[in-house]
């Protein structure tokens, strides 16, 4: 006899017992088909409305040092400046951020699909951090001690804002080698767009990463350095070859440590072709990169697409070559299948 | 009790440990130690968050637990908070 249970019968077998005449069965059967139905309809809804393209829009929330995003909407695009300098910063430098992935790579916001941009500011008390979470960005102020505002940073904003690129184009998976290149490309774009920002070369760069986010009694110069993995700060572990691989389990199995390794790699191919074709050869790298991508994945793709620019004379001949000798100078070299 | 809060990953990527006497009472207690079984739900699409590992000694047990920056209690916070501030 059919009961309740029903729900969870395969539909073949729901609509046998409704053939041999179970009533029961075949409301069930019927119950189902709504249901599905429903679901779809509202799937459409939503897939539908997904591709109407949003504007991009900026919105600083001020957090009033709280653990609570979106407290108090203090800024929103096209307003004038408030009295919070904070966020005032946030709101210029995450339009900085976004007009340059828009004027470079003519992507529509984070999402290419004019995704909001939202910052929320003076997150929590003394809080020493930022971070996207899927959604949109939170900035602590530091604890004044050792680090400063870190919605103020163009870099730092560049790195966050990056992450939610990375996340709509490749979704690399935030652990080990995946996780290490999703840090990897939210701090290559955060030093080309603080070099575009500050009008640099990538000769009179410092390429690090943070530095004005710490104090004077911070000990170091900076979060990272692009330049010279594991001489940022005396806590700075990243390595800037193979050989010195973090294999722990700490920071999702070194995700912000072995970043190092590819951060070297960019640097010196930004000084062999210049950080433009870089920029492009990257940007158009994470586009074709995918979930589970490790190193080996990352440098097959980059070459790929550094040959593709190149043919079509859109970044240096020796675009190939300098990338190549660029990995093989931090241990990585191609898998010859 | 004595506790331990161990801060790693995050943006900076730069661990930081505090350590110190936390005197509770009873019902203070109990609720710290229904905290700590309480993760909260977050965005698990989180980047650059913070893990927070914390243990509390009371006399020969000790208490321990691990959570990410979208998993933390805001009560846990907010009891961090008054350590490392008053710390």
């Amino acid at each position: 006899m059919c009961t309740a249970k029903c729900h969870i019968v395969p539909p073949h077998i729901l609509e046998e017992l409704a053939k041999r005449g179970s009533l029961s069965c075949k409301r069930t059967l019927n119950d189902t088909g709504r249901i599905r139905e429903r679901r779809q309809n509202a799937l459409n809804y939503l897939l539908s409305r997904a591709q109407e393209a949003g504007e991009g829009k900026r919105f600083v929330y001020d957090c009033k040092t709280q653990y609570e995003q979106r407290v108090a909407l203090v800024r929103q695009e096209g307003e004038d400046p408030v009295a919070d300098e904070a966020a005032n910063k946030a709101y210029d430098t995450s339009g900085f951020v976004r007009d340059y992935f828009r004027n470079t790579f003519g992507l529509n916001s984070i999402d290419d699909n004019g995704l909001d941009i939202i910052s929320n500011i003076h997150y929590g008390v003394a809080y020493n951090n930022a971070y996207w979470d899927g959604d949109e960005m939170t900035y602590g102020d530091g604890d004044g001690r050792e680090f400063t505002n870190f919605a103020g940073a163009i870099d730092v904003v560049a790195h966050e804002l990056a992450h939610g690129v990375t996340q709509f184009l490749a979704n690399l998976e935030y652990q080990s080698q995946p996780g290490a290149l999703n840090e990897h490309f939210s701090d290559v774009f955060g030093t080309v767009v603080k070099q575009k920002y500050l009008g640099q070369d990538v000769s009179e760069a410092d390429w690090l990463i943070g530095d004005s986010v710490v104090t004077e009694a911070f000990p170091g110069v900076a979060i990272r350095s692009m330049k010279a993995p594991g001489t940022a700060n005396d806590f700075d572990t990243q390595p800037d070859h193979m050989d010195n691989y973090y294999n722990g389990t700490a920071d999702n199995q070194g995700v912000h440590i072995n970043s190092g390794i590819p951060n070297k790699a960019f640097y010196l191919s930004c000084m062999e072709i210049g950080i433009d074709d870089c920029a492009l050869i990257w940007f158009e790298t994470l586009r074709a990169l995918w979930r589970t991508a490790n190193f080996n994945d990352m440098l097959e793709t980059l070459v790929n697409t550094a040959q593709s620019l190149a043919d079509e004379s859109r970044v240096a001949e020796n675009a190939v070559e300098a990338v190549t000798a660029s990995f093989a100078q931090v241990g990585l070299t191609r898998t010859v299948v | 009790m004595k506790y331990k809060i161990e801060i790693t990953g995050g943006f900076t990527g730069i661990p930081k440990s505090y350590e110190g006497e936390l005197p509770l009472k009873g019902a203070e207690k109990k609720e710290l130690l229904r905290t700590l079984r309480s993760p909260s739900v977050g965005n698990e699409a989180l980047r650059d968050g913070q893990h927070y590992s914390l243990s509390f000694e009371d006399g020969d047990k000790t208490y321990a637990a691990a959570f990410a920056e979208h998993s933390l209690p805001r009560e846990l916070r907010e009891l961090i908070d008054r350590l490392i501030v008053s710390g």
